[in-house]
């Protein structure tokens, strides 16, 4: 199973200034998502059986765990662009 | 090489993968098939599966401080990502792919099933494209 990242870094840097130097501990944010989660599921699931004979039902109960499945495989994403005036490094674990 | 090039022209039989991706799929296999055997690279010491899609450029156009791009995408994140937009409403897709083909780029997924998705992943790991020209370099592989 592959687990969703734990931290994520962010660094932008502007004209030789930095303008963005972050550190989120996503493993923090996690037991947020769930609380969310369970809030929501009541009404995702009223909403999935009220859009069941149009189709979009299925679709939306699927969609919940295919947007858990692009979070976890964020893990390991790494974009670092390095220009003469700008710097910008986003960096998931 | 032999299944990968049939896997290739299988999904073209099917529909799954336009004529032109095939023929640039079919270039990159073969374009590899030629390095590994100018390399001497000995059958059968084949590295494991390919994890990540790697981009790299560098851009030299200012000789002091050259611009560099460095990312490195997980193909889970592309095969997660390849199955939710299978999950798109029609009119989305359509939107999607109306957009796609303005900027140039004739890569339709409707209708793409969770096997063809595997299939394009593994095709792709295969992929390499090195561009280099007197100040830029753009290199995309997988490792």
């Amino acid at each position: 199973m592959t687990w969703p990242p734990s931290l994520l870094r962010i660094r932008i840097v502007k004209g030789g200034r930095k303008r963005v130097g972050l550190w989120l501990p996503l493993l923090l944010v996690w037991p947020l998502a769930v609380v969310l989660w369970l809030v929501l599921l009541p009404l995702l699931l009223v909403a999935a059986i009220l859009w069941w004979p149009s189709g979009r039902g299925k679709r939306l109960l699927l969609a919940g765990p295919a947007i858990f499945r692009v979070f976890c495989a964020l893990r390991k994403l790494s974009v670092d662009v390095e220009s003469p005036d700008s710097t910008v490094r986003i960096h998931f674990w | 090489m032999g299944d990968e090039r049939r896997r290739i022209l299988s999904m073209v039989a099917e529909g799954k993968v336009s004529v032109a991706d095939a023929e640039r799929l079919l270039d990159a296999l073969a374009g590899r098939t030629a390095a590994e055997g100018a390399s001497g690279s000995e059958a059968g010491q084949r590295p494991g599966p390919a994890k990540f899609l790697r981009v790299l450029v560098e851009d030299n156009a200012k000789a002091d401080s050259p611009t560099r791009v460095n990312i490195r995408v997980p193909l889970q994140l592309l095969r997660a990502g390849l199955k939710l937009s299978s999950l798109l409403p029609q009119e989305a897709s359509d939107k999607l792919a109306g957009a796609l083909h303005g900027r140039g780029i004739d890569l339709d997924l409707r209708g793409a099933k969770p096997q063809d998705i595997e299939e394009m992943i593994q095709a792709l790991s295969d992929l390499t494209v090195d561009v280099t020209d007197d100040k830029t370099k753009v290199r995309i592989f997988c490792e």
